[in-house]
């Protein structure tokens, strides 16, 4: 703030700024020093800011008036306020005068200043603030997994750390009196947690070292009690059923709690303290804890990353027969928290954003430097007459000032409102965005907006106005009333800009061809499913104490379903196809070398029953489904897996597969699949029975293929699970579709998003382009008028001005060609089976600018065309 | 040396810089706070125009700068004659200005 201070006395006078920069700078530290509040310090900088111009005005004035009378202005103040008001008036009548001038003006930079300010108040909340957290830029994250029991045991022994946090989230059935069982999302926490989080309780107490033994303390998030209790503080202190056992609620969260995402998922409803007597936490492979955390003062990520080498030395070295499995020594590096709350791929993305938008406000201040360009010219006469009347420089441009003033405040409070609308609107999509919650329009985004329109403003707006006030007087004059033609510096200049105007269109129009494009090819990936009449289920559970139950339970359920009427087959899992988008692996994934000459693979492998090839509709290419409970070790799989490694599917057959721990033989091959997402390769996988590895888990999911229309049967779906399961929560019922559709809403954004940028883009180059255009024909209407009275052709007219803006289109197509080629390779990430180079795209995108160049240029050339000879040479 | 009442009257903010200068030199700080106090806050000064009346001041003779106690930064300023004598004839114009102006309250 004072750097920029400091720079903004630039605005001084030099001679001013040498002499008593310094002091002013110290005078101003002196007084922030000497304010004792917040308030008032941020009046004494609004008033440091706000008066200097001001103040350089004066000065300016008074080094002349010094040296001219030998008399200062001790009135100081000059015309001061009364003189800006009446200019700021006159300002506003003259725009009035020019309303097209005018409000094409305010909407372009509008448009621009909104899409940037808006652009800026989603990366603003979802990278550049602080996590809500005290402390929040010392809070780093323990990458590599989850982590096991030994490894917490010892995190007191990194002492980088001042203190550490370890979480594990699960879903779980609530149980109440009086209220049917719902699932909430859980999270197992240590102590630590509500002290490096800040989280403080509206009602009772939060958690406390102390308190063990998993969710017989209970701990309630605003949100849940608000959603699940009304918000009745009598629940503290009350019994509630977690996950089967009963619990006691202790506190409630306050409000202003954000969830740590990365931890714990934005929507957790139910804290419990840490179960440090799970024997499971006595077990190197039981990897179930995320951590954070929080750096000791003066500690380095470098220290605590060193601490932590330690730590996993001294694990493996416990644990050695669990470890010499491992070919490399196990690392944990910590990232920042920050950085890893919003992911890698949001960041790149926004980035992008960011670029699109600024493109996009180029094109908007190039219009709208083109329209005051234009009218800077076209004010010429006036200007020499209001000079040669005895108009100083300075009171012209403080004229120019005040418009480019008035059209600048207009834009913003324009764009502002338009930046509002977008955030709103973009509310709907926030879940897809971490930290995406935040996101509003406030104090912070508004300044930036602001800073947004005087830049703007002043760049675009003035620079043009300044040089139409240093034409040279007498020429102007003597062209007189005839009116000036442009000079050919300013016509360069406007060919320039509508150049450039049209290249960074042609750049933001194949970027969106780009995104779309990658979008319909994913949306045209043969998943290998047959998704109609398939609802999914998802159940949470209670984890049954052995494998074996689990897997008895769930048949059981399954069994039911298959009994009700209209179903013709159903089927469960862990985890079934696009249940877990996004991920690579969910329940088991492996590296895997299929045979002895192939190099090693990562096998994503699936537990199913005998009935999830029917249910999903997919095809066994070669070999059989797996019998009812059988007990050889066997394994199905996928026809790109057999054609790796064997050569084809039928000779996959009969060969030995190694998956989850146990050498299996291959019995049948099933067609190619999609399982985690329709853009997330799925080559190499393998299913094996679920029965014959049975694991506890506290969830498990339906399929179900329904004859003809499900949605009648939702009701008989849940009774059917309840009468053999009736302590289960209310069921969820989605299509497979639904979900497969939800797996590509991102990219629809994106591609929206861009669409959207691009259109904004051309609609702003047409513009722009017909905006010159019609600009000069009208400035070359006695041209015109003598060319067509001395016998040209209206269609000659008509050719020569659409030809002149498709030479102008065409060198920007080939400058926004050169550009794409080299921006478009920071898409590559976003793209799908498009080459970031697409032929396709850019052509069609070049073709897209070039047609909008001739449907821009035509209603000009009609008017040039429509000249009436006789009226352009009456004039003269 | 010209009649000093020649640049009367004097704006507000001058003649409060003057008035607390007179009672002895201050650095800019010192005068923003002393101004904003014998105004009861009705003046207040953000740096960049308190140097630049301060600049004028020193040009026209009415103020001087001295060694101060502050640093190189903190530039102190003292009253001169001249700017006493400008004092001095402002506050006897208000002077009579009010006797003649409290009659007309009644």
């Amino acid at each position: 703030m004072l750097r920029l201070y400091r720079a903004s006395l630039r605005l001084l006078p030099r001679e001013v700024r040498e002499e008593d920069g310094a002091a002013i700078v110290a005078t101003l530290e002196d007084q922030l020093a000497g304010a004792s509040t917040e308030t008032e310090r941020t009046r004494i900088w609004l008033r440091a800011f706000v008066r200097l111009p001001g103040a350089a005005m004066g000065m300016a004035r008074d080094a002349r008036s010094v040296r001219g009378s030998g008399r200062g202005n001790p009135q100081g103040g000059g015309d001061g306020m009364y003189g800006m008001i009446r200019t700021l008036r006159l300002a506003l009548r003259t725009l009035m005068k020019a309303p097209a001038f005018t409000w094409a003006s305010v909407l372009l930079l509008a448009l621009g200043i909104g899409a940037g300010t808006a652009a800026f108040g989603i990366v603003d909340h979802v990278l550049l603030r602080p996590l809500p957290y005290p402390q929040a830029e010392r809070l780093v994250y323990m990458t590599n997994g989850s982590h096991s029991g030994p490894t917490l045991r010892r995190l007191d022994a990194v002492h980088a750390f001042d203190a550490w946090v370890a979480t594990s989230e699960a879903t779980l059935n609530l149980a109440r009196p009086d209220a049917e069982p719902v699932r909430v999302r859980g999270a197992e926490v240590t102590a630590s947690f509500f002290s490096v989080f800040g989280a403080t309780p509206t009602v009772g107490r939060v958690l406390v070292e102390g308190d063990e033994g998993g969710p017989d303390i209970v701990v309630l998030t605003h949100d849940a009690w608000q959603r699940l209790w009304g918000g009745d503080p009598a629940v503290v202190g009350s019994t509630i059923e977690l996950a089967g056992r009963s619990g006691e609620v202790v506190g409630v969260l306050g409000e202003d709690f954000v969830p740590p995402q990365a931890l714990t998922g934005r929507d957790v409803d139910v804290l419990y303290p840490m179960n440090w007597n799970n024997p499971n936490l006595e077990r190197p492979g039981y990897h179930a804890h995320s951590v954070v955390g929080r750096l000791a003062p003066g500690a380095s990520i470098e220290q605590a990353d060193a601490d932590l080498v330690r730590v996993a030395d001294d694990v493996m070295a416990a644990y050695a027969e669990h470890y010499s499995e491992y070919s490399e020594p196990v690392r944990w590096p910590v990232e920042p928290l920050a950085a890893i709350t919003v992911g890698e791929g949001i960041t790149r993305g926004l980035a992008l954003l960011l670029g699109a938008v600024a493109l996009l406000l180029l094109v908007a201040c190039s219009n709208v430097a083109h329209l005051f360009l234009a009218r800077g010219i076209g004010r010429t006469q006036e200007m020499s007459v209001r000079r040669a009347l005895g108009a100083s420089t300075r009171a012209l441009v403080g004229q120019l000032a005040a418009e480019s003033a008035v059209v600048g405040a207009a834009a913003g409070i324009g764009g502002v409102a338009l930046a509002w609308l977008t955030l709103r609107g973009f509310g709907r999509w926030t879940t897809a965005l971490p930290r995406g919650e935040a996101i509003s329009m406030d104090l912070r985004v508004v300044g930036f907006a602001l800073l947004l329109s005087t830049a703007t403003v002043l760049v675009f707006g003035l620079l043009p106005a300044i040089r139409s006030t240093r034409r040279d007087l007498h020429r102007v004059l003597r062209s007189g009333a005839r009116g000036a033609s442009s000079s050919r510096t300013v016509q360069a200049l406007r060919s320039g800009l509508v150049v450039g105007e049209v290249a960074v269109s042609l750049v933001l129009v194949t970027l969106a061809g780009l995104l779309m494009r990658s979008f319909v090819e994913v949306a045209r990936q043969d998943t290998g499913i047959v998704s109609d009449n398939v609802v999914m289920v998802p159940l949470s559970v209670s984890a049954p104490e052995t494998g074996d139950a689990y897997v008895q339970m769930m048949t059981t359920i399954t069994e039911a379903v298959r009994q009700v009427p209209g179903i013709e087959t159903a089927t469960w899992s862990g985890e079934l196809p696009f249940e877990n988008v996004g991920g690579s692996s969910c329940c088991w994934a492996m590296r895997a070398q299929l045979t002895e000459d192939d190099e090693p693979t990562r096998l994503a492998g699936h537990s199913v029953d005998e009935y999830f090839f029917s249910t999903f509709g997919t095809e066994l290419v070669a070999g059989r489904n797996f019998l009812p409970g059988e007990t050889e070790p066997v394994a199905i799989v996928g026809e790109r897996t057999a054609i790796r490694g064997w050569g084809s599917a039928q000779a996959a057959l009969g060969e030995i597969i190694e998956a989850r721990g146990e050498a299996r033989r291959i019995v049948g091959v099933a067609e190619h699949t999609l399982h985690y997402g329709l853009d997330i390769p799925h080559d190499i996988t393998a299913y094996i029975p679920l029965w014959q590895n049975p694991f506890s888990m506290p969830w498990a999911s339906l399929a179900v293929k329904t004859r003809g229309d499900a949605s009648g049967l939702h009701d008989d779906l849940r009774a059917a699970i309840w009468s053999v399961a009736p302590e289960l929560p209310i069921p969820t019922v989605t299509t497979l579709d639904a979900m497969i559709d939800e797996s590509t809403s991102t990219r629809r954004f994106g591609g929206a998003l861009a669409t959207s940028f691009g259109v904004l883009a051309l609609v702003l180059a047409a513009g722009g382009l017909y905006g010159t255009l019609l600009y000069s024909v009208g400035e070359q209407r006695r041209a015109i008028g003598i060319r067509l009275a001395l016998g040209a052709g209206r269609r000659r007219i008509e050719r020569a001005v659409v030809g002149r803006a498709l030479t102008l289109g065409a060198g920007g197509v080939v400058v926004g060609i050169a550009l794409s080629w080299y921006v478009t390779r920071f898409l590559e990430s976003f793209l799908f089976r498009v080459a970031p180079r697409d032929a396709v795209s850019l052509v069609g995108a070049a073709a897209v600018l070039l047609a909008v160049t001739a449907v821009a240029a035509w209603f000009p050339a009609r008017r040039a065309a429509g000249t009436d000879p006789l009226e352009t040479l009456r004039v003269e | 040396m010209t009649d000093p009442n020649d640049v009367l009257p004097l704006a507000p903010r001058d003649l409060l810089i003057l008035v607390v200068l007179a009672e002895g030199p201050l650095h800019g700080y010192g005068i923003v706070k002393a101004v904003e106090e014998r105004s009861e806050a009705g003046v207040l000064l953000d740096p960049a125009n308190l140097y630049r009346v301060l600049r004028r001041m020193r040009e026209q003779g009415w103020v001087g700068e001295c060694d101060g106690d502050g640093s190189d930064r903190r530039r102190t300023h003292e009253i001169t004659a001249r700017g006493r004598a400008v004092l001095r004839a402002e506050v006897e114009r208000l002077d009579r200005l009010v006797k003649h102006a409290r009659p007309a309250l009644g």
